[in-house]
């Protein structure tokens, strides 16, 4: 239901019902009030009669008891009066001889051939005066009271029905300008919206959304760089393969060898970078990747150093203890983060130097931090930042450029951290920051990363 | 011709190199905006390939500063970038070709050759001076018709002189033509390769200027070589 017309409809319904409520209420007491002031003006006439009665001499009373005084009629209206010994000494009317008849003292109804009269019984001196008014004139009067009332009433209520109709479509203009300027946009459109105009309390809405605007955008001009770069990267070995084939295709002999044997070389280029791509994609995707194996942080950094592109492997020197302790990230992925920082220094230290492998336990014994340092020509304080963005190269042609991608797809998932250092006397220190698990509770702990994962699947992002 | 390859990837240089090499251009390549730039300034090249991803910058600051500069050679630009803007971008700073890689070999030379035609004032593909007619893609020279064999070396230096049919070049310019900057030349190999055009088309159909190089004679000096027993093709 839209805003409009629940609104219209609430407020509409709520001053419906309270104005309906207010005109019962008026009814009734003005009903009653009627009531009152015709009973009132009956006994008052009553009164009146007997007052005229007492001033009569008595012989009056006597001839009337031969010929009963008559008084011309008044329509709705009668009287009757009555001698102590129940003779009728005067009336208005001969042929209500029922209605008038004298009984206990005060108001009654009574009806008689079909017509209700509202009766007066009234005692003084002896005489019983009755007087009575036809109900229907009653009825009547308060009909035209009720007619006169409720006119202004319901043009009253027609009217605020209609100001609330005015008021809210009014009101709600500027959620229906910016729905308007939401809906002309281009879909692709991620310009902020306009704010100018925009009553405060839709303010924070709007700049909400364009806030999440900025952000999306952020987020494209990201994707649009990393698609370019992945364009790059993977044309780049296209390209070498195609050409040599198709050199080797046009000449013979040692130079068509030659073409093909590069050719390969592209194609193991060209592997090696989807290979790395898929990596990154499979990291930063929600793929599971628990396998069983129990990470121990000393079979990582093994495996991490015998896997490294090196023959040399005396070149490194390693951690002298590692605690016994297992690290929150599956061994497949920690040998890979680690490995990675491991290559990348061999790749940047001169031929045949040291690359040191360190570990330090946090304070708190949460979390392992291993140091990779190399002794290469390090990177610029500026650039720090810039070495685990995808496909950056601190030169050209080394590596496909998503190694420390990884690595800190890895730390990022895992609750990790991978940061970069210039230590003293040169070269770059690497440092991954991997959360521990804590020894006995680790089964419950597995469970509840198992449910996480299982809640990330079932819920698409 | 001479072809000035600037691309930074060793793998993709190599197979350009030898692609081209087999259409008998010559190829230098360099791997950055500062080795073109100093290449550009000591040899003469006859067009330029440009990749636009290089490691000090983007291959279309060095055209617009070539540009800038009056240099006016032929450039045909080479990206992995396929978007529209930048192929658009690329033409309007002064390529005068733009190339998506991967490309095909063929289109490669055959939009070099375009390139040539172009900076020569041709509008034809077949390369004609009087009764000679050159034909850049089959590498075939014909003199009225009858095909005459000529050497790589002896074609690659006709090129070049059909390529500026009225200018003087320097002895040193028809080299960078021949020659990649690598290459060991000697001392006359030049005069030989003259002297081997002279006697095939005509003693007359390559002229000496004295002091300042060769240029190509007018159009009658061409002659039909003189073989016996030829017919007509």
């Amino acid at each position: 239901m839209s805003l409009r017309t629940r609104l219209v409809l609430t407020l509409g319904a709520t001053l419906l019902v309270l104005w309906g409520l207010a005109a019962a209420w008026l009814m009734r007491d003005l009903y009653q009030q009627v009531e009152a002031t015709l009973d009132q003006r009956l006994a008052q006439s009553a009164r009146m009669v007997s007052g005229l009665m007492a001033q009569l001499p008595v012989e009056v009373w006597e001839q009337a008891d031969r010929r009963a005084l008559s008084i011309p009629p008044i329509e709705g209206l009668a009287c009757q009066v009555h001698s102590p010994r129940g003779e009728i000494l005067a009336r208005t009317h001969t042929d209500m001889q029922e209605i008038l008849k004298a009984s206990a003292p005060g108001h009654a109804y009574r009806e008689e051939g079909g017509v209700t009269w509202r009766v007066f019984t009234y005692e003084r001196n002896g005489l019983t005066i009755t007087t009575a008014d036809r109900m229907d004139e009653r009825d009547l009067l308060m009909a035209n009271v009720l007619q006169v009332a409720v006119v202004p009433f319901a043009v009253a209520l027609a009217g605020s029905l209609l100001a609330l109709w005015i008021g809210v479509v009014r009101g709600l203009k500027p959620l229906e300008r910016l729905r308007d300027a939401l809906a002309r946009r281009h879909p692709d459109a991620l310009a902020p919206v306009a704010t100018h105009g925009v009553p405060h309390e839709i303010r924070p809405l709007v700049d909400t959304l364009n806030a999440l605007l900025a952000r999306i955008q952020q987020a494209i001009v990201r994707e649009q760089r990393f698609t370019n770069d992945a364009a790059h990267e993977l044309r780049t070995p296209l390209t070498a393969i195609k050409t040599h084939l198709q050199v080797a295709q046009r000449v013979e002999g040692e130079a068509a060898r030659r073409a093909l044997d590069h050719a390969e070389e592209g194609v193991a280029r060209l592997s090696r970078t989807l290979d790395q791509l898929l990596m990154l994609a499979r990291v930063e995707g929600r793929v599971h990747f628990e396998d069983g194996e129990v990470s121990r942080a000393a079979d990582v950094v093994e495996l991490a150093l015998r896997d490294a592109r090196t023959s040399e492997q005396a070149r490194f020197t390693q951690p002298s203890s590692l605690p016994e302790g297992e690290l929150a990230v599956p061994r497949e992925l920690a040998i890979t983060a680690l490995r990675n920082l491991v290559d990348n220094a061999l790749r940047h230290g001169p031929e045949g130097s040291p690359v040191a492998v360190t570990s330090r336990l946090d304070e708190a014994g949460g979390a392992l931090t291993f140091g990779v340092r190399d002794h290469g020509p390090g990177v610029e304080e500026a650039e720090l930042e810039q070495l685990p963005r995808r496909f950056w190269r601190a030169s050209p042609q080394q590596g496909s450029g998503l190694g420390l991608a990884i690595v800190a797809a890895i730390a990022e998932r895992f609750g990790g951290r991978l940061a970069f250092a210039r230590p003293e006397g040169g070269g770059l220190e690497a440092r991954l920051t991997l959360p521990l698990t804590t020894g006995p509770e680790r089964p419950a702990r597995q469970e509840s990363l198992q449910g996480i994962n299982d809640n990330d699947e079932g819920n698409p992002r | 011709m001479h072809v000035l390859l600037i691309e930074d990837d060793a793998l993709v240089a190599s197979g350009i190199q030898a692609g081209l090499g087999v259409y008998d251009f010559v190829v230098d390549t360099v791997g950055s905006m500062a080795e073109a730039r100093s290449v550009m300034e000591t040899v003469s090249s006859d067009v330029v390939i440009l990749d636009r991803g290089l490691p000090d910058g983007d291959g279309m600051t060095l055209l617009e500063e070539w540009r800038a500069a009056g240099i006016d050679v032929p450039v045909l630009m080479l990206t992995a970038r396929d978007a529209v803007s930048d192929r658009i971008e690329g033409l309007h700073v002064g390529a005068d070709d733009y190339l998506v890689k991967p490309f095909d070999l063929d289109e490669l030379v055959a939009r070099l050759q375009a390139l040539l035609r172009r900076a020569a004032g041709r509008s034809r593909a077949l390369v004609e001076h009087g009764a000679l007619c050159l034909d850049p893609v089959s590498r075939e020279v014909t003199v009225a018709g009858w095909p005459v064999a000529l050497s790589r070396r002896e074609l690659v230096l006709l090129e070049a002189f059909l390529q500026a049919p009225r200018s003087v070049l320097s002895a040193e310019q028809l080299k960078d033509s021949l020659y990649g900057m690598n290459e060991e030349v000697e001392s006359n190999a030049l005069n030989v390769h003259i002297h081997h055009l002279r006697r095939k088309l005509g003693s007359r159909v390559i002229e000496t200027v004295r002091g300042l190089g060769y240029r190509l004679g007018p159009p009658e000096a061409v002659e039909a070589p003189r073989r016996s027993g030829a017919g007509r093709p």
